[in-house]
């Protein structure tokens, strides 16, 4: 046996974790020298190698690992607890489509040519005793007319994109205005309010507009006169 | 003609009570195997990133996992193999984020045509055997490393190797013989 073979035979041991070389390597190491140095050469490297190995993987395990996981444990899961399981699922997100879409449509589909209808939180005339005789006004918080036919949907589309103001009315104008319309027995009012305020003296006071399309409005300063 | 069905009230608070129960039972056949697998899974990953913030994260990972299909589990005997491939794979994820980061941070830091610089834990670390041994690990091929890792595992025999792969002890055997040459020629 030569000492490449020896040699190639003692790699192989090592690396397989024998702990006795075969009968002809170790007749071959006894009477070569460059034999036993690579022997024991090759005895520290995989010693080394081993040492490493195990420092590495076997490092301290910290104590927070399972207290930590313990903490995570609390919402358990467990056979057959969770109600939506296979084609639930798919049922589940259809419904959700199918109530979104009709919210969207809903809320950007105005048919042409209907009333729009009053909004009641921002109407002046939720408390307008309108006479018997006659048509009770239409208030529109977006300042659209309650026109009718299809003057009505051009207007409405215009100002369907403004943000609707938060509203305050007082109840002094609201009982004003309302006498005010009530007396002139019109039919169709337009009122376009943009913000109301609290009267302040020390801020600028915020105005309540009021826009009227088929009545003369007299300024409010004359019918709280009344 | 309706039928009128009257469900007697604790009907109700029994499936209740039986799914607690269910739950309950989950949990403690878990924690049973925790303490001893939770170790096991960290040592895994250590052995793959060798850094021990990041293996005591992926170790708490793999057992979240673990527990979240533990009521899956066909062969309760299998848990403790289920958990060291769990945590190898999560492991090796997390290497490979961590080496693409690391060349993108080499790339853009440092003037084109230089050569590469030891990275700082390298120089605090100032063990060259270890960087070496360290590198020749990351090459190794994945089934060969999970194989080094485990029998690498105070207290694991090459047959417990073989039991957790659930692969026959002379694939382990040939599998850690060419892991230990390859490592062996990476640091002469």
């Amino acid at each position: 046996m030569n000492c490449r073979l020896a040699q190639e035979e003692m790699q192989d041991a090592f690396a397989a974790g024998l702990s006795v070389l075969p009968q002809e390597v170790l007749a071959h190491r006894e009477n070569c020298p460059g034999c036993q140095t690579f022997y024991q050469e090759e005895e520290d490297l995989f010693a080394s190698l081993d040492t490493a190995l195990e420092n590495i993987v076997n490092q301290p395990v910290p104590g927070s690992l399972l207290p930590r996981i313990r903490a995570r444990l609390e919402p358990a899961p467990a056979r057959g607890l969770f109600p939506l399981q296979g084609w639930n699922w798919a049922a589940l997100t259809a419904a959700i489509v199918l109530v979104s879409s009709l919210g969207f449509l809903r809320s950007h589909q105005h048919p042409r040519g209907t009333v729009m209808k009053p909004v009641t939180t921002a109407s002046f005339g939720a408390s307008l005793p309108a006479p018997e005789s006659q048509r009770p006004f239409s208030v529109m918080s977006r300042g659209a007319s309650a026109m009718t036919g299809p003057k009505a949907a051009p207007v409405a589309r215009a100002r369907r994109a403004k943000a609707e103001p938060g509203i305050i009315v007082l109840t002094e104008e609201r009982e004003a205005f309302a006498r005010y319309v009530a007396g002139r027995g019109q039919e169709q009012v337009l009122v376009a309010v943009a913000s109301a305020g609290t009267k302040t003296t020390d801020s600028d006071v915020e105005v309540a507009l009021l826009r009227v399309d088929e009545l003369q409005i007299a300024p409010l300063e004359s019918v709280s006169a009344e | 003609m309706q039928e009128l069905v009257l469900n007697p009230p604790g009907r109700a608070m029994g499936a209740d009570a039986a799914k607690q129960a269910e739950r309950a039972t989950v949990r403690e056949e878990f924690e049973l195997r925790l303490s001893e697998c939770g170790p096991l899974a960290f040592r895994v990953a250590q052995g793959v990133l060798r850094n021990v913030a990041d293996a005591e994260d992926v170790a708490q990972e793999a057992l979240l996992r673990a527990y979240r299909k533990f009521h899956e589990l066909r062969q309760p005997a299998k848990f403790r193999s289920w958990i060291v491939r769990i945590s190898f794979r999560l492991a090796l994820d997390r290497w490979r984020s961590r080496k693409r980061r690391e060349i993108r941070e080499t790339t853009w830091s440092q003037p084109i045509g230089g050569a590469a610089l030891p990275s700082t834990e390298e120089v605090v670390r100032s063990n060259e055997f270890q960087v070496r041994l360290e590198r020749a690990l990351d090459e190794l091929p994945e089934k060969l490393r999970l194989v080094v890792i485990l029998a690498a595992i105070h207290g694991h025999t090459l047959e417990e190797v073989s039991c957790l792969l659930e692969i026959p002890m002379g694939t382990v055997k040939s599998r850690l013989f060419f892991a230990r040459k390859h490592l062996a020629e990476k640091l002469r």
